[in-house]
């Protein structure tokens, strides 16, 4: 009897067990980057957005590939991202996968609307699936524009995808801070104000520098590249950079290897805050003039090189800081956060009206540069 | 069972750390920055302090009766009927926890590792698995927990360790703007999460030697579960700001599959993090479903727990599933549960004490 129960379980484990639900790897379609535009078309019927799925073709990968082309891109049309995938079903051969989703493309026109972006950040950070660690870029086109465009850019091909690749920033630029999902909300909870990098089609390639700001989740305005460099150095954002500056006449080029900066309240009464930014670098490239051969060999010379690149960073952040405040009163540079943790006496009196506050603050701004080393040669 | 079931120190410690951690702790930053914002872990310190005299109190009351366990105690100091209230108490508050324990499992397994498998199954499957180390005895139990503790451990360890290269400790500030009033609100969620240390009622009788440090390994344990709640508190601080925090359900999930460790060999550590806290569950799991079985043997008059546990799987089954969504699984699970948590982990051994004490005077 037992023998006979004991063979009746494990003949029953042999057919009610098993993956019978699997899905293999390549039976799955996992976009890497995604870009929602708003739906203009005249029969949208309720689906107000465009979406542009780009994924991998695994049938170009590996030794015997079958198809040449590398990646595919799609477009949809529904309410959302997820509804945009469910309206897929009906023309794509597997079902979409968004684990591995890598970047989230905005166009200009769903930034602009608070109420467009925050439904899609709340999807995203709703979902169980998706990776909290997607990188959100704004485009001041299209983003189908983007996203096909970047089919053509062969130049910079790579299997992750283009856009991710330039993103993560193994270059160490400062001409845009790559903005997760995370850090995006974080942002917004903290000070109401996030800066997303800017991606367009330059040409036939794909170009990512400067930011456009978001304040309250709305897509306020653009910063170029130089800006955008002024923000992350006050954010401390920057691992290492080049700053060009001229000294006597020639030009200067210094390769900027610690950037650190602190903020200090010096007035509460009138909310005057000193941002002291340290750097620590080299000389990259210094031309003399000619017939004069003896290089960089004084101590004043380089303290003169050294104000020379202060002032020109000094004047880069002042214009950033002039721009923040009076163009678009946004506080991208945490100085809300600042406040709140290490001064939350005068916080509780600004919080009100913080807006205004900003506007009015004196921000000054006072730059230390060092240069530790010369190069190889004098 | 003939022969007398025997304990460990080392086990005490084992089962208090495997059976207070296991649920909550998924939650619980979320739960204090509702009231506490950023000044959580003060309020988780004050519990674990707090909760150190109680553990006092019933090494005490084991103390002064030497060889008895904890039902004989009881009859002894409430009489028979009192003693029985005070049972039937407890095995709601057993029962509920066991339900509630579950269904939590199983709504989040769901979600995270088994989209497609029917929840019924999961909650079914599971309470079957562990309703064979219920039927044992407590030293099978104390055993158990101590096996799964390093897992525990591990669990805590993995969260805490690759969240902080990219944690901003800076969120914590500023230290010095607790709200005093919301200190008791808060001071109540974080004791929800200590829960379960009640167990020792349980287990202690039958430690074999060394009963005198039974109560240092006990408050070692304490000590312990309060560094792992705060530690993985300040880490969730450090990655969400306080709003954030606010409206995350499950934090250290969030967190987990937030974490982006360098390299990128290693992401979306989710499924990782769900199958351990799954363990961590189990390990909550069984000592409550075991205490919930012995209860009622002994309300009934019952020799051995053995059967009761067979008969509570289709009502923990259905009391798990009763709730229609997460927002009434709290109403209709969660809130008893704190309240009976709250009667069987303070005031029992607060009543043990007075009554113990009164009889004291009275026989003078």
């Amino acid at each position: 009897m037992k023998k006979a129960l004991l063979f009746l379980i494990i003949f029953s484990i042999l057919f009610t067990t098993g993956c019978w639900d699997m899905v293999e790897i390549n039976e799955r379609i996992y976009p890497y980057a995604v870009g929602i535009d708003v739906n203009n078309a005249e029969s949208s019927e309720g689906d107000s957005y465009m979406v542009t799925f780009s994924y991998p073709n695994i049938f170009s990968m590996g030794e015997n590939a079958t198809q040449e082309e590398t990646i595919y891109a799609v477009l949809s049309t529904g309410s959302s991202l997820f509804d945009a995938a469910q309206n897929l079903t009906s023309n794509l051969q597997y079902p979409i996968y968004n684990k591995h989703l890598k970047v989230l493309v905005l166009s200009d026109a769903v930034a602009r609307n608070p109420k467009n972006v925050l439904g899609i950040i709340d999807g995203l950070n709703r979902d169980y699936v998706i990776n909290k660690m997607i990188q959100l870029v704004v485009t001041p086109k299209t983003a189908e524009e983007l996203i096909f465009g970047k089919l053509k850019a062969k130049r910079q091909r790579t299997t992750e995808g283009v856009l991710y690749s330039i993103l993560i920033n193994r270059q160490n630029t400062s001409m845009f801070t790559p903005k997760t999902l995370a850090n995006f909300i974080d942002d917004m909870d903290r000070t109401g104000v996030s800066t997303l990098p800017m991606a367009s089609m330059v040409e036939d390639y794909v170009d990512i520098a400067g930011a456009g700001i978001f304040k309250n989740y709305q897509l306020i305005g653009y910063i170029d590249a130089k800006e955008n460099e002024g923000i992350a150095m006050l954010n401390n954002r920057i691992r290492a950079t080049g700053i060009d500056a001229t000294y006597n006449g020639t030009d200067l080029s210094i390769l900027a290897t610690n950037i650190k900066t602190k903020k200090k309240l010096i007035d509460a009464e009138n909310l005057k805050v000193e941002f002291l930014v340290k750097i620590e670098g080299q000389v990259h490239e210094f031309t003399l003039p000619q017939g004069n051969y003896t290089g960089i060999d004084t101590e004043e010379m380089l303290h003169d090189m050294e104000e020379a690149v202060e002032n020109e960073v000094k004047m880069n952040i002042v214009n950033t800081l002039e721009i923040l405040q009076k163009e678009y009163q946004a506080d991208a540079i945490y100085l809300s956060d600042y406040l709140e943790k290490y001064h939350p006496n005068v916080w509780k009196q600004v919080k009100d009206n913080w807006d205004e506050v900003f506007l009015e603050a004196e921000l000054e701004v006072d730059v230390e540069v060092v240069i530790e080393r010369r190069g190889l040669t004098k | 069972m003939n022969k007398d079931p025997k304990v460990s120190n080392i086990q005490i410690r084992g089962l208090i750390v495997s059976t207070v951690i296991g649920v909550g702790v998924l939650s619980l930053p979320n739960t204090l920055t509702m009231t506490m914002g950023n000044k959580g872990w003060v309020t988780i310190i004050l519990a674990g302090i707090l909760i150190i005299p109680i553990l006092y109190i019933i090494n005490y009351i084991f103390k002064i009766n030497p060889g008895k366990d904890f039902f004989q105690i009881g009859e002894e100091t409430f009489g028979k009927i009192i003693f029985k209230i005070i049972l039937i108490i407890m095995m709601a508050y057993f029962i509920d926890f066991c339900a509630y324990v579950v269904r939590s499992l199983g709504e989040l397994v769901e979600a995270f590792l088994l989209p497609t498998t029917p929840i019924e199954v999961i909650v079914l499957s599971f309470i079957l698995a562990t309703s064979y180390l219920a039927t044992h005895e407590i030293d099978v139990i104390t055993r158990g927990g101590y096996f799964l503790y390093p897992i525990i451990l591990l669990f805590a360890g993995i969260v805490i360790l690759i969240s902080i290269p990219e944690a901003d400790f800076s969120n914590l500030l500023p230290l010095n703007n607790i709200d005093y009033s919301q200190i008791p609100r808060g001071l109540l969620d974080s004791f929800v999460s200590f829960a379960g240390f009640e167990m020792i009622l349980f287990a202690l009788p039958y430690v074999e030697n060394g009963k005198d440090s039974t109560f240092k390994s006990s408050v070692y344990a304490m000590a312990m579960i309060t560094a792992i709640y705060v530690l993985t508190y300040v880490v969730c601080i450090a990655h969400f700001s306080v709003e954030q925090l606010g409206r995350q359900l499950f934090p250290v999930l969030q967190l987990v599959k937030q974490v982006d460790l360098p390299g990128f060999f290693l992401e979306n550590l989710d499924g990782l993090i769900m199958a351990l806290w799954v363990l961590v569950v189990a390990s909550t799991f069984i000592p409550a479903y075991f205490a919930a079985g012995k209860v009622i043997s002994k309300i009934f008059n019952l020799k051995s727990h053995k059967y009761i546990i067979l008969i509570l799987i289709p009502i923990i089954y259905f009391l798990a599933l009763y709730p229609r969504d997460i927002l009434q699984i709290n109403k209709i699970l969660l809130k008893p549960f704190n309240i009976l948590g709250l009667m069987t982990g303070v005031i029992l051994p607060l009543l043990f004490l007075i009554v113990i004490l009164i009889k004291k005077k009275v026989k003078k």
